[in-house]
């Protein structure tokens, strides 16, 4: 994978696959700490400690069409190459948390990607019934969240075209400007 | 900040010139968005069939992201499956198929032989 909005994606797909129906994410970017930090909380079923414990384990899966299970792996290698780490946490009924850090301004960090396109075809997800998004950037932040989005537009599809290119615009105008200090 | 004010303005303009006969009848387009899904590029091929479906006006083709099949080798793969219950399996499919793809078998009605999982398995 290329970039951190891809791995985003992977690991909001396994919380979808774990029955999530709220999905929080939260993106830090802070300078001073020289710290990049990105958060996804889930209300899936969550995993047993005994499950907890092999999830980063490349040979592990829960998935029954292969025998292996390389999305948390490769982000917990990404993350150590950038002398940052991952942690899970989770309980069985209680949903999921997963923390990935990186150094900021190491070359092993990988570049955000298309943050935007990650988090609108995770909108238009029709387990996900709301995505809760905050990314802060050295003290500034952008926060949304597609509940709100969701209720303003009552039973309209989000993949309606005006709606769909009005939501990516929206999204990525915002983290534009908030990453402009960069 | 941009903010969220015009939305309402776009909602009320959508529903006047909105087909409202949304039903699950239609065709479905699924798209494994697992690890191996994505890694070979998932993601902008689903975003380019959302903007050809919107582009087109199609109206009862609905996207849906799955799992993974087990065919990680071939990923990107795009499972038409049409109102009568035929499936088509498309592999490694790339963004620059996905026109192709939208116009030759959603519309004309022509599957793409050559762009098949059995075909490029072969």
């Amino acid at each position: 994978m290329n970039d951190l909005s891809l791995y985003l994606l992977d690991i909001a797909q396994n919380a979808i696959a774990a029955k999530a129906s709220i999905l929080e994410i939260t993106l830090l970017e802070d300078t001073t700490k020289n710290l990049l930090s990105l958060t996804i909380k889930d209300n899936g079923i969550g995993m047993s400690e005994e499950t907890l414990a092999k999830v980063t384990d490349p040979f592990f899966t829960t998935r029954t069409t292969r025998t292996v299970g390389l999305g948390i792996p490769f982000l917990k290698m990404a993350s150590n190459l950038a002398l940052g780490d991952l942690t899970i946490e989770s309980n069985l009924g209680m949903g999921t948390t997963l923390n990935t850090y990186f150094q900021l301004n190491h070359i092993n960090t990988p570049p955000l990607g298309d943050i935007t396109e990650t988090l609108y075809i995770l909108m238009i997800h029709p387990e996900l019934k709301d995505l809760k998004y905050s990314h802060s950037v050295d003290g500034m932040s952008f926060d949304f969240d597609s509940g709100t989005i969701k209720t303003i537009l009552d039973g309209v599809p989000l993949t309606e075209p005006s709606i769909m290119a009005y939501l990516k615009s929206y999204i990525n105008t915002n983290i534009q400007k908030l990453r402009r200090t960069l | 900040m941009k903010s969220l004010e015009d939305l309402k303005k776009l909602r009320d303009q959508a529903i006047k010139t909105m087909d409202m006969r949304y039903h699950n009848g239609g065709t479905r387009i699924q798209i494994g968005m697992a690890t191996c899904g994505i890694a070979a590029g998932a993601r902008p091929v689903m975003n380019k069939f959302l903007e050809e479906i919107a582009s087109h006006h199609l109206k009862d083709v609905i996207m849906t992201q799955v799992g993974c099949m087990g065919e990680c080798a071939f990923e990107p793969i795009v499972e038409i499956v049409e109102q009568d219950g035929t499936r088509t399996i498309y592999a490694k499919v790339s963004e620059r198929m996905v026109a192709e793809i939208i116009e030759e078998h959603l519309i004309a009605g022509k599957r793409l032989e050559r762009y098949m999982l059995g075909s490029i398995k072969r």
